[in-house]
């Protein structure tokens, strides 16, 4: 009954809190939860939008065969094929010739609202002189091949309005591809399909069937119309797809391994199988608990934050590992409780220097990292709890000795007494790390590019630069935005961003760009063209002028037309929902995205050459932004690295304070401490020695080693002086630095470069952890202490 | 309708090129026929001639007066104006590009079916096959004055859109040279065109092609 009210409390408590997670949890994965609040979270927010938007979702498949012909044969067969999947949200393999009508009935009642996006040029074409210049064009114009269509209009447009909206239209409509019967033909010959996908491409239970069948279809085109037929893709669902399948891959092969590993070591040194399962208990303990906490704190937990809170918790395998290793190899005569009492100082501070470092990082400025550290902080003391008060009646009251345990125990022992008798030659291993640190120093570059913690895969990315080659599409995660509260307003910013950029791109700083104000002016300005044309005698005028310049008052039967048209021009002007509304709707729909309450107008571009020069053109105009993704991602990572080094900073001066409260000696302290500190400064300092750059997860990582490192430091340092007590810890943590080894240092088998950093820095950091505990606690520790 | 508009330009110029046909030396003193003015056209090797082009438009007081040389060779078409300003049309196989002090623009044919349609008439009358041009057209050919074997090839557009901008074509001759001619638009517009100088044995070098079929400034 004793036994069983710690186990029946325990249980009731894991379940409850499991249920409440499991009934409250709620997952989040707004980026803007990691960023400062000096960052514009409209960005942030675009960024996601962004990762969920049309231009994520667009691929382009290009289709090449012997001919041109069978290429666009094909492409209606792919055509017909993609149009019937479900996960195709569209399909666009040419002009639509449907679109010029469209065009037509919605821009020439509007033309004279769109006559001039310039205020001066609008008021120079209305003076004599403007108007002159006017008539010449027009009678240019009828010199020239498109001279039918301009008689048809002129009487009724002779500004020629309505000609500089086509020419607008003929720019933006199909970028730099060709048409061949109303298809999109690239330079080199290949017809071009566009498709978008209903969902994101990050999403694999979507995308992966619509690869299987996309792939299905082109393997059956290929059959049906001969080996000559190649079909090239690109996208962004491959990539992800490939990088999901190598990450998993990975984590799979190597979990099995690591699993294996640790429950062979268990075995092997436990001979229990209790003790290889109960370890379990505390991270289960831990994790539930801590998700509990924080969605009863915060209502929802950020995916980041239970991806990294979780391992963080990982560490607390370590309170059992401790706890078993003495209960089996010195029990005490009272029974686990007996044993947990002599260890449960080491225990306590341990835990608690795991917190307070945690804890540390409470105070950056990212709620997403104050959230993983109330997350850890909760979970290691979770874990603790559980270690102390539901463990104990889990374990037998008098273990069998295990002959295993005992010689490395006496082992333990007897290299302990060896480097207490060679004291001077301990001073090698210290040496060691700080030169690797020194060296690290000296050579650490930070890569912060989010995109480099994925390994892309070559030959896709080959294919991927080819396809884009074809069609110059736009540059992804690279465009201007110009945000508002209202449509209006955003309208008017982006009407100054166009002429803006019009200037960049003459000045080459980028190549090109896709506007939506070749559609769309905002209210105000189609107003100012309503006026001006409005004003008084403006028509007079023109007829003047025009006679003037050898036009025949007859042929524009006496300006009537044009009179009645100035004075017909729409009360209201063209708007965005007309647009959506229309045929042309797939023309402009990816231009406008809602950002909560804002409203957001985008500016694709494309080959920017000078990113400077180019956000320093759009600067000073409220609301527009140079949004560049992947620098702006790199910044948020550089500054979370950079704060989350300064916080482990702190909060390991909370723990050498911490020590130092507990031993009163400043040596005991720091024998304690500084293990910690070398083996997560010497791991780092040889991974940058090595060349390998270093990001935002080797720091995490980094947390982990200190944490760990710490907890080695105290455990000992809680036993010395002891010889079995310190025999039988150093035991415990060579077993629990191998079962590190086995859960994150195998990582680094990994291809992926974030499993990779996380393998190398944990697994390198708790050896050189183990090494260095007893190393600095015996070169530290006093004589009178050793003898 | 803008390829609609070009479309009429494209007629005017590739129907200067049957008038280079001309002065091939007649196979006989027979009469005139359709027959054998085709055939002249057919075996035309190259072509340079001069142009006085006046297009009289309603909206216009008065005519717009264009002067200046066609070229032919290897199936490309080049029509550079010199008076009053300066402008070229060159016609290729798969597209048509036009500039002026105002700038260059290119059409791609491939992509504008009706554009296309336009050209490809007319290259038939070019490549004197009598069965294409009789799907396109109405033919109409007479003989104007026996004594001067003059005459004259009517054409009538029967195929949609064409015959939405053009009404009719008359080329005016004598013997098997081509001497004017006329587009009439359906609006009423007329655009007539009178050749001189006509060499249908006009070869061009390399260099001389390049120069000459192709938009200047570019």
């Amino acid at each position: 009954m004793k036994r069983g009210l710690p186990i029946a409390l325990g249980a009731a408590v894991l379940l409850l809190m499991a249920l409440f997670s499991a009934f409250k949890l709620e997952l989040s994965d707004d980026i803007t939860h990691f960023l400062a609040p000096g960052d514009d979270p409209r960005l942030a927010r675009l960024s996601r939008r962004l990762a969920e938007s049309e231009l994520t979702r667009t691929m382009i498949l290009s289709v090449e065969a012997e001919d041109l012909g069978a290429a666009i044969g094909a492409v209606d067969a792919l055509e017909d094929e993609l149009t019937k999947d479900p996960e195709v949200a569209w399909v666009r393999t040419g002009w639509n010739p449907e679109h010029n009508q469209a065009f037509h009935e919605l821009y020439y009642p509007n033309r004279l609202l769109l006559t001039s996006d310039d205020p001066e040029e609008l008021e120079h074409l209305l003076t004599d002189e403007g108007l002159r210049g006017a008539a010449k064009e027009l009678k240019r114009q009828l010199n020239l091949p498109t001279s039918a269509m301009v008689k048809t209009i002129a009487s009724e447009d002779p500004l020629l309005t309505y000609v500089r909206q086509l020419k607008r239209l003929e720019a933006a409509r199909a970028g730099t591809l060709g048409l061949q019967d109303n298809h999109f033909v690239s330079e080199g010959g290949q017809a071009i399909v566009i498709l978008a996908t209903v969902h994101s491409p990050f999403d694999s239970q979507y995308q992966r069937p619509f690869q299987e069948r996309l792939e299905a279809t082109e393997q059956r085109l290929v059959e049906e119309r001969g080996a000559g037929l190649v079909i090239e893709q690109s996208g962004v669902g491959r990539f992800a797809l490939k990088a999901e399948e190598t990450i998993r891959g990975d984590i799979q092969r190597i979990s099995f391994v690591s699993t294996i590993a640790i429950i062979l070591l268990f075995l092997g040194i436990f001979r229990s199988l209790r003790l290889v399962l109960l370890p379990l208990v505390p991270i289960a303990f831990g994790v539930t608990a801590a998700t509990s906490v924080s969605l009863l704190l915060f209502g929802s937990i950020h995916g980041l934050t239970l991806a990294f809170g979780a391992s963080l918790i990982g560490i607390a395998i370590d309170y059992p590992v401790h706890l078993f290793n003495h209960h089996v190899l010195e029990p005490d005569a009272s029974g686990p409780g007996g044993t947990l009492k002599r260890i449960r100082p080491g225990l306590l501070l341990g835990a608690l220097t795991t917190v307070v470092g945690f804890a540390g990082l409470g105070w950056t400025s990212f709620p997403g990292v104050r959230e993983i550290a109330v997350f850890a902080s909760v979970g290691i003391s979770a874990a603790l709890l559980s270690t102390m008060f539901v463990l104990p009646a889990l374990l037998p009251s008098q273990p069998k000795p295990i002959k295993l345990q005992q010689a490395l125990a006496r082992a333990a022992s007897r290299v302990l007494s060896a480097m207490k008798r060679r004291r001077q030659l301990l001073v090698v291993g210290p040496a060691l790390a700080v030169v690797l640190i020194v060296g690290g120093l000296v050579q650490v570059e930070f890569e912060d590019d989010v995109s480099a913690l994925t390994r892309l895969d070559e030959e896709l990315m080959t294919e991927d630069e080819r396809v884009r080659g074809r069609v110059s599409r736009m540059d992804a995660g690279r465009l201007v935005v110009a945000v508002a509260d209202d449509e209006e307003t955003a309208l008017q910013r982006n009407d100054e961003v166009y002429s803006r950029l019009r200037d960049a791109k003459e000045s080459g700083y980028v190549e090109d760009f896709r506007s939506l104000h070749v559609f769309l002016w905002s209210a105000e300005l189609q107003a100012k063209n309503r006026q001006a044309l409005q004003g008084e005698g403006v028509v007079d005028r023109l007829a003047s002028v025009y006679q003037a310049e050898g036009f025949s008052a007859r042929g524009f039967n006496d300006f009537k037309d044009f009179r009645a048209a100035v004075e017909t021009i729409p009360a209201e002007p063209m708007t965005y929902a007309q647009l959506r509304e229309s045929p042309l709707r797939e023309l402009v729909i990816s231009f406008r995205t809602q950002l909560e309450g804002d409203v957001g107008i985008l500016t694709f571009l494309r080959g920017v050459k000078d990113p400077g020069a180019l956000a320093a053109s759009v600067a000073g105009v409220e609301g527009v932004y140079f949004f560049d993704q992947k620098k702006m991602m790199s910044e948020i990572y550089s500054r979370h690295r950079v704060q989350t080094l300064q916080l482990v900073s702190v909060g390991l001066l909370g723990v050498l304070l911490m020590l130092f409260a507990r031993y009163r000696k400043i040596k005991v302290a720091l024998a304690a401490f500084l293990p910690a500190l070398l083996a997560g400064g010497a791991a780092l300092g040889f991974i940058a020695w090595t060349g390998t750059s270093l990001n935002l997860l080797h720091v995490v990582s980094l947390l982990l080693v200190l944490s760990m490192g710490v907890d080695y430091g105290v455990f000992l340092a809680e036993s010395h002086g002891q010889q079995k007590e310190e025999a039988a810890t150093l035991l415990s943590l060579l077993i629990a630095c191998l079962s590190t080894v086995c859960a994150f240092g195998l990582l680094a088998m990994s291809d992926n470069p974030a499993l990779d950093a996380i393998g190398y820095t944990t697994g390198l950091g708790v050896c050189f952890s183990l090494l260095l505990a007893p190393t600095t606690l015996v070169l530290l520790g006093t004589p009178t202490e050793e003898a | 309708v803008l390829s609609l508009g070009l479309a009429a330009v494209v007629a005017g110029a590739v129907l200067c090129a049957p008038q280079s046909a001309s002065a091939a030396p007649p196979a006989s003193k027979a009469s005139v026929t359709v027959e054998g003015l085709l055939d002249a056209f057919a075996k035309m090797p190259g072509l340079y001639v001069k142009f006085r082009e006046e297009k009289q438009m309603a909206l216009l007081a008065a005519p717009l007066v264009n002067e200046g040389t066609i070229h032919f060779h290897k199936g490309t078409l080049a029509r550079h104006t010199t008076a009053p300003m300066k402008s070229s049309l060159v016609i290729f196989e798969d597209r048509l590009e036009f500039g002026d002090e105002s700038g260059r623009e290119k059409l791609d044919l491939a992509g504008n079916p009706v554009v296309r349609l336009f050209v490809d008439s007319f290259t038939k009358v070019l490549a004197g096959d009598r069965a294409a041009i009789e799907r396109i057209y109405n033919v109409e050919f007479t003989t104007t004055d026996a004594a001067t074997r003059s005459w004259k090839l009517v054409l009538r557009p029967k195929l949609d859109p064409m015959n939405k901008v053009i009404a009719r074509l008359e080329l005016v001759g004598e013997d098997l040279v081509m001497r004017q001619m006329i587009v009439l638009e359906v609006g009423g517009d007329q655009t007539v065109t009178t050749f001189s100088d006509v060499d249908v044995n006009r070869s061009y070098s390399a260099a001389e092609a390049k120069r000459i079929f192709r938009v200047p400034g570019k």
